[in-house]
């Protein structure tokens, strides 16, 4: 089922039940071909735009299914897992550029979101095959909070400085 | 299930030999395994197979509202966690990858225009032990 798609001019109308339907170039397609762990029968994805910095990696057959992600590169130059080359699901060669998106665990608490360093998703730019991989280092928790206390600090710092809305 | 006793130092092969796993040490109620397999192959602790597999579970749950994740993007960015602006309706976006082997971190992604004032917005692994 995973024919080349490159054939520019395709594309691909699918349904969400939390933004309604999009139309999609055929050539924006992410596919997974092992599937995110957990979910092995749904292979193809789209990244849809939030406010920075999260998107989601929303699925194009199941209209339920999506995860809020976060580029991997935001985490700075600590979060230093190497690609998994050689892996067959993405034919990642030591060449290619890739992503790494860390899939995000929002809770009802805001405070409570925790994002999952232990399993991100790398996909090749090449040709925009994904692959969940997991990191074997203990650095890496399933459950990196996000909310750390300094923006928190910050957020009360400036609610009492007045609310300037900061970002633009 | 297959079942097989092996002394130390004696392997099992998987798949015509593309897999060897060989008893390394057995101590106490432990035993230290050695996996030979090619790299495509994936090998994990079934544990933490498991709490990926929750783990994902969880975050695709259906119940994270926009209004959550708009409240999260702003409590990130340090800014009073109030007013949620609604209604941005996704669109879909092409991401960049970026080299293997780059240096990362200290590049700015030149392509998206909405990624600016990182700084103190960006999760950042710092405060953790």
């Amino acid at each position: 089922m995973s024919e080349e798609q490159k054939n520019s001019g395709e594309t691909i109308t699918f349904q969400s039940t939390r933004f309604g339907e999009f139309t999609v170039p055929a050539e924006v397609l992410i596919e997974i071909p092992s599937g995110v762990i957990g979910f092995p029968h749904t292979t193809r994805y789209v990244m849809l735009d939030h406010k920075p910095p999260f998107s989601w990696l929303h699925s194009v057959e199941d209209p339920n299914l999506a995860f809020v992600v976060v580029d991997g590169f935001e985490f700075g130059p600590q979060f230093d897992v190497k690609p998994p080359i050689g892996d067959k699901d993405t034919d990642l060669k030591a060449e290619d550029e890739y992503a790494i998106l860390v899939i995000v665990t929002v809770r009802p608490d805001p405070k409570l979101t925790t994002a999952n360093l232990k399993a991100p998703v790398f996909v090749n730019m090449r040709n925009r095959k994904g692959v969940q991989t997991i990191i074997d280092d203990p650095r890496f928790s399933t459950r990196f909070p996000l909310w750390s206390e300094q923006a928190e600090g910050d957020a009360a710092a400036q609610k009492t400085e007045e609310k300037k809305p900061e970002n633009k | 299930m297959l079942i097989l006793t092996r002394k130390i130092g004696e392997s099992i092969y998987i798949g015509d030999g593309r897999i060897k796993v060989v008893v390394v040490e057995v101590k106490g109620n432990q035993v230290r395994l050695g996996i030979e397999a090619p790299p495509e192959e994936k090998i994990y602790r079934e544990e933490i197979y498991q709490q990926i597999l929750e783990e994902n579970r969880t975050a695709a749950r259906g119940d994270v509202t926009e209004a959550s994740l708009d409240q999260l993007s702003i409590g990130l960015k340090g800014a009073p966690s109030k007013g949620v602006q609604g209604g941005a309706t996704p669109k879909a976006v092409s991401f960049k990858g970026r080299s293997v082997g780059a240096t990362r971190g200290g590049e700015q992604s030149s392509g998206g225009s909405d990624k600016q004032e990182k700084g103190a917005s960006s999760p950042k692994l710092g405060g953790q032990k």
